[in-house]
């Protein structure tokens, strides 16, 4: 059954690829219809995923090069379309964005290697004793904040070795095993929201914000996000441990230090501080955060704290299906395809706040099924179409609808196809989908709720 | 579909069947093919690959009717092209000189002898398939329930098993 569902996706893609420009379609050129094609096709592939998601971004990028741009093998030139250089398609997989990532990618693989992240979480646990309900507050918190640099997964396979041996000792009979086992997923999605480096959809989110003239700061970012982040982490804290109370039993975690100050990691923490203090203190000194992130590249393999080894284990298929998303929002900005599928719905009958309301809707239901950076690269650059197409009215802003979707994809996770971190954590046996549908959609409904009421009156504040 | 399976191969029936009921847990989360000899494991081999399925141990007896279990195994290894796929000889009677013929060439990466206790088989072939999932860099996910979940979850902490975004 499965087989024949992808089957029948990667042929539906391939149609759609083709249809567009084939039947034409009134108001776009060829360049138009051709992204229109390629859209529909990463859609249903991002969707169905009959190829892995990070191919289709590939996809999109080949298509592009060989359709949309100047070495193209047809010419779609036309009076509102001059083909794009072909480095501007090549170039979305070294964007400042990606190198910023790749920056976190190379702190993270630092963190992990030395065993820095579990010597901070240690570290960062202590002071919340031993009364199970603080303990798991402490355990949400540590994930949060780690979450936010590293990988929301490698945060939440982590955790969830340092969890197992707690859960264990609760004993069979226990509700709070659930909750704890749940507490890890939750805070991992929920940190990596804080952070530009903490999640990929961030990514395409701060790339449009660009786009827009909005340039964001890695420390601007954080003023945005962070307060979300952290009400969010102790609402859900106290969402578990009212769904899943806890007994009275003191738990002992094991926090033996093991950490070891040899030559290699003590560069690797230095870095590690150094980096966050100069992406944090932007605005004092001025070098952007996608320039700061090339030097832990430079300085840990310079001074062989990472090696060829550590570098090849970078999860550098996140990058490219970031990559893919960046590439085709170009084309669809330049082709005036997101102006006119934007155009296809009388927006100008809706008031501007039910606009961001759907979009919040859509993006929500989809990124609970399919990948969050798949979700927001399919609509974040349609609500840039609102812009273009003028269709949100005088006085609204582009910029704080494209936030509203990118952080709003990061609180679907209901289900555990939702994120990576809770497939993880269902993997472990100790939950069932039930409990974590009922815990994921409590979180997320008050997440959904705090991220408008940001939208409404928070943001705007800091954006101007 | 792009499964993982263990392949066991004893011309004993009766060793068969202690085997299948000692995995009985395993065999909730992976297809276990049985066959009493090396040809007849073939043509299994074979169908699975059609499938896109790889094996990702497989538990041979040396004393077989036809090909031996050491032959199979280096066949296996080499002509199949299944490195990664962890190997167990499980065997009453191999002499020295075929068990280090099995480690040298063989990549032999277990050896049991018979008789064994069923709770011991059911905890290597769990080591034996974690390890299988870290070596081929496979996602483990869909048949992590028989897997050591604390060396998976370090092996996607480490970056050593591929992270899905």
């Amino acid at each position: 059954m499965n087989r024949y569902l992808q089957t029948g996706a990667s042929i539906l893609g391939i149609l759609l690829l083709f249809l567009p420009w084939m039947v034409g379609v009134d108001g776009l050129g060829p360049a138009g219809e051709i992204t229109f094609g390629i859209f529909l096709l990463a859609a249903v592939y991002w969707v169905f995923e009959p190829i892995p998601i990070y191919a289709t971004s590939l996809i999109v990028i080949l298509l592009q090069v060989l359709l949309l741009s100047d070495q193209g093998v047809i010419d779609v030139s036309s009076d509102s379309y001059v083909p794009e250089r072909y480095q501007v398609f090549y170039g979305a997989l070294a964007s400042p964005i990606i190198i910023l990532f790749l920056g976190g990618f190379t702190l993270a693989a630092a963190a992990v290697k030395y065993g820095i992240d579990k010597s901070l979480t240690r570290l960062l646990i202590q002071p919340f004793g031993s009364n199970p309900k603080f303990v798991c507050l402490g355990m949400m918190l540590s994930t949060g904040l780690l979450s936010a640099f590293m990988s929301n997964t490698a945060t939440t396979a982590m955790m969830m070795t340092m969890v197992i041996p707690v859960i264990a000792v609760l004993g069979p009979k226990d509700p709070f095993r659930k909750g704890v086992a749940l507490s890890i997923p939750i805070a991992a999605n929920i940190g990596g929201v804080a952070t530009p480096i903490g999640s990929p959809p961030n990514a395409i989110a701060l790339t449009a914000l660009k786009e827009q003239g909005i340039a964001i700061t890695f420390s601007t970012w954080m003023l945005l996000a962070m307060p979300l982040v952290l009400v969010m982490l102790v609402i859900s804290w106290r969402i578990l441990v009212w769904r899943f109370p806890p007994s009275k039993e003191p738990i002992r975690l094991d926090l033996s230090e093991t950490f070891q100050w040899t030559r290699n990691a003590t560069i690797a923490v230095w870095v590690f501080v150094g980096t966050a203090l100069l992406w944090i203190t932007e605005a004092l000194h001025g070098v952007s955060s996608t320039v700061v992130a090339f030097i832990p590249l430079v300085v840990l393999t310079a001074t062989g704290a990472l090696s060829a080894t550590d570098i090849r284990r970078y999860p550098w298929e996140v990058l490219w299906l970031v990559a893919g998303g960046l590439s085709m929002g170009v084309s669809l900005k330049n082709t005036g395809l997101a102006e006119w599928l934007i155009g296809l719905v009388a927006w100008e009958n809706l008031p501007v706040f039910s606009i961001a309301l759907l979009f919040v809707a859509v993006a929500y239901s989809v990124a609970n099924l399919v990948s969050n950076t798949v979700t927001a690269s399919l609509l974040i650059p349609l609500a840039t179409g609102l812009g273009a197409a003028g269709a949100l009215g005088p006085g609204a802003s582009i910029g704080t609808l494209v936030l509203l979707i990118g952080i709003v994809v990061s609180f679907s996770m209901m289900l555990p196809v939702s994120t990576p971190p809770n497939a993880i954590a269902m993997s472990t046996q100790l939950i069932k989908t039930k409990d974590m549908a009922t815990a994921g959609a409590l979180v997320g409904i008050v997440a959904v709720a705090l991220c408008v009421l940001s939208y409404l009156f928070f943001w705007p504040m800091i954006l101007g | 579909m792009n499964q993982v399976y263990v392949l066991c191969v004893d011309d004993d029936p009766e060793d068969l069947r202690q085997i299948e009921k000692d995995l009985a847990g395993i065999g909730e989360s992976f297809p276990i093919e049985y066959a009493e000899s090396a040809e007849a494991a073939q043509p299994i081999i074979a169908h699975r690959n059609e499938e896109g399925d790889v094996p990702g141990l497989i538990i041979c007896a040396h004393v077989l009717s036809g090909e031996n279990g050491v032959d199979f195994l280096i066949r296996v290894n080499s002509d199949l092209g299944f490195v990664d796929t962890r190997k167990m000889l499980i065997t009453r009677n191999a002499t020295f000189d075929d068990t280090i013929k099995g480690l040298n060439e063989g990549r032999l990466n277990y050896f049991l002898s018979k008789p064994w206790k069923s709770d011991e088989l059911a905890q290597i072939v769990k080591e034996q398939l974690t390890e299988y999932f870290i070596r081929a860099r496979k996602n483990p996910m869909p048949q992590i329930e028989a897997l050591d979940s604390m060396r998976i979850l370090d092996a996607i902490h480490k970056g050593l098993i591929p992270r899905e975004v």
